[in-house]
């Protein structure tokens, strides 16, 4: 039985995390005195529980670049997992499933559109949360960055990126929307064969008078079903989660890029390295 | 008033039709355009004429080999062109310094300085002319009305999808070691019996030349703002033809456009196992106040039975008034002296915003519209 703290719900609710929890016979949320992991936001809240011996469920909105995340802690014997919803959406992982399989053949086009209501400025960590999902599906990192950003508030950041070989992937995130749901879009195009998941293609109807409302069908609580199942198998299997600080890392990097590429207004290019990345 | 209520009717040439049939058979759609002859130029290949005879045959027309003469002969008002691509608008610029109006299938040209051509000649003979588009689709309809109510409040972000999940011949990586490259006009002669043959002519032309007037005249139709800058990833992914003729079949394109606004475009031949129809064409609109996605194909009507061949489509678009909406827009057009839905500037602009991405696809760099 792996007891959790929620400390920091992130973007979901902690009802929606009880609600997961309530789903899963080896895991159960707990006040913070009864954990042996915790679910929190922000390095030093992570470093803490982790050099407490306890196994550290990260959320990963509260990391503010690559250089924090490197800054990350992961003890022996400790499990420290990025809990990046959006890999273990039901929908996204059908993608993944495909993607890993082969059935799409060599990747050539990922398109994310995410759009938010609530006007806050598209930061650093909101944009990685999704640039994660294109590095997840490529495997690896882009070679290309161009981002240009959009409205007063800076509400709309759009990132095109270049893959090694055919790849290419466009991803805009927008909070401009009104107050209301927000609206989640991915394509994946391989050479054989093309994956869509997709918010519009998952509308019900609703009658009320004038024009139909839509209502989405939701996932529900699936997508942190999924997510905390992956965190009590690597806690009791003994083995690093996945995705691991690496991943955020590397997100949070290409976020950077892209935040460099708004003031230049211009491409960056990965460097020979591979660590970073450079105009020119 | 109806354009259709005003009783003179169009004499049409069709100027070349070895390409699409669709353009001249969407011309008479419209009660006010008539098709009277075919022709081209006489030192025209045989593939070329045998094209021509058969379409004149089909419609009970004459073909003659000379346009000069036929449009003497016949009182042609208005031509329709559909020649390969690279003949595009040296034929347009003929048929305005004939006083013809002018109808023509796309790409305007793979070249600029050929739509520049068409622009002057157009404004020097004080004719019309429309790029056939799409911009009537039912769905685009729609779009511009939520829109132009203020829906959305004022857009700022258009994103195009346009797919098209059709095979192109031979697939990436199966040319045998000893094997020539394609040829492109040969593949594309050949491509004719399914449709696929878009890209006709002599010069290989990627995606974004054949089908990019399309999803770029929907933003451009929509926003009402010419692309500034473009930043775009090209690759030939699909197809060996591609491959071998060092054109893209998949691309991405940022747009930078006046006023701050923001356009991009998916553009690809990603081949049939990748969709159950002709692909996936959306488009989704941010505006300040709300946003706004679109399926291109509706409304539609799913069709399945046993037995159903392979290559018939499943879903079927339906109330598609697009011919005749076009054609109603360029008789106003003719009858009023105005631009209309795609004259020969805005043609011309969005073929610069095509090249634009090409090169930077090539270059890596963000690239100026010229």
């Amino acid at each position: 039985m792996l007891n959790i703290a929620v400390l920091d719900s992130g973007t979901a609710s902690v009802g929606h995390w009880q609600d997961a929890a309530d789903r899963l016979a080896d895991v159960t949320i707990v006040d913070a005195d009864a954990a042996d992991a915790v679910l929190v936001a922000g390095v030093d809240a992570a470093n803490q529980a982790a050099e407490s011996g306890r196994h550290v469920l990260l959320v990963p909105g509260a990391l503010g670049s690559s250089d924090e995340a490197a800054g990350l802690a992961a003890p022996d014997g400790t499990v420290v997992m990025l809990a990046a919803t959006g890999r273990f959406q039901p929908s996204i992982r059908e993608v993944q499933a495909v993607n890993s399989n082969g059935s799409l053949g060599p990747l050539g086009l990922l398109r994310i559109h995410r759009w938010l209501p609530g006007g806050a400025p598209v930061g650093i960590a909101c944009l990685a949360d999704q640039l994660d999902l294109a590095n997840w599906l490529f495997g690896t990192l882009p070679s290309e960055v161009y981002a240009v950003r959009r409205g007063e508030a800076g509400g709309y950041a759009h990132v095109h990126l270049g893959f090694p070989g055919d790849g290419m992937a466009l991803v805009d995130v927008a909070t401009t929307l009104p107050e209301g749901d927000d609206y989640y879009s991915l394509s994946l195009i391989g050479g054989d064969g093309s994956v869509y998941a997709d918010d519009h293609h998952n509308m019900h109807l609703l009658y009320g008078g004038g024009q139909p409302e839509a209502v989405r069908g939701g996932e529900s609580v699936s997508g942190l079903v999924n997510l905390l199942t992956e965190f009590a198998s690597a806690v009791a299997e003994g083995r690093a989660a996945d995705p691991g600080l690496s991943a955020a890392v590397e997100a949070l990097k290409v976020a950077e890029a892209a935040e460099k590429s708004i003031e230049a207004g211009a491409p960056l290019r990965l460097n020979e390295t591979g660590d970073g990345y450079e105009l020119g | 008033m109806s354009s259709v209520e005003n009783n003179s009717v169009f004499r049409c040439a069709v100027v070349s039709v070895v390409k699409h049939a669709y353009v001249p058979n969407g011309v008479v759609t419209h009660p006010r355009f008539d098709l009277v002859v075919v022709c081209d130029d006489a030192d025209q290949p045989d593939w070329v004429h045998e094209r021509n005879q058969l379409y004149a045959d089909e419609h009970g027309i004459p073909y003659v080999k000379g346009i000069e003469q036929a449009v003497a002969d016949h009182d042609v008002q208005v031509a329709v062109i559909s020649s390969e691509a690279e003949r595009h608008c040296d034929l347009a610029v003929r048929c305005a310094g004939l006083g013809l109006h002018v109808v023509q299938d796309k790409p305007m040209s793979n070249r600029i300085s050929e739509c520049d051509r068409v622009v002057a000649a157009v404004a020097e003979h004080d004719v019309r002319f429309m790029m056939w588009n799409r911009n009537f689709l039912p769905a685009l309809v729609e779009a511009r009305r939520v829109i132009d109510e203020g829906g959305i409040g004022k857009p700022y972000a258009f994103h195009v999808d346009f797919y098209f999940a059709k095979d192109s011949g031979p697939p990436k990586g199966s040319r045998g070691p000893d094997d020539p490259p394609i040829d492109w006009l040969e593949r594309q002669i050949e491509a004719h019996s399914d449709g696929s043959d878009g890209g006709v002519g002599v010069d290989p032309m990627g995606e974004l030349k054949i089908e990019g007037i399309y999803p770029l005249a929907y933003i451009q139709h929509l926003a009402g703002s010419r692309v500034e800058r473009v930043y775009a990833r090209t690759a030939s992914h699909f197809h060996q033809a591609n491959v071998d003729n060092d054109v893209e079949d998949l691309a991405t394109v940022t747009l930078e456009m006046e006023n701050g606004v923001i356009g991009t475009l998916c553009i690809g031949r990603i081949g049939a196992a990748s969709h159950p129809d002709i692909g996936e064409i959306k488009l989704h609109v941010l505006g300040e106040t709300g946003g706004l996605v679109i399926s291109e194909a509706r409304p539609e009507v799913s069709v399945y039975y046993r037995n159903q061949p392979p290559q018939e489509f499943r879903h079927r678009r339906m109330a598609i008034d697009l011919d005749f909406q076009l054609m109603e827009d360029f008789a106003e057009a003719i009858d009023s002296g105005s631009g209309g839905i795609l004259d020969a500037v805005t043609s011309r602009d969005i073929a610069a915003t095509v090249q634009a991405a090409v090169d930077s696809g090539k270059s890596g760099r963000v690239e100026e519209v010229a």
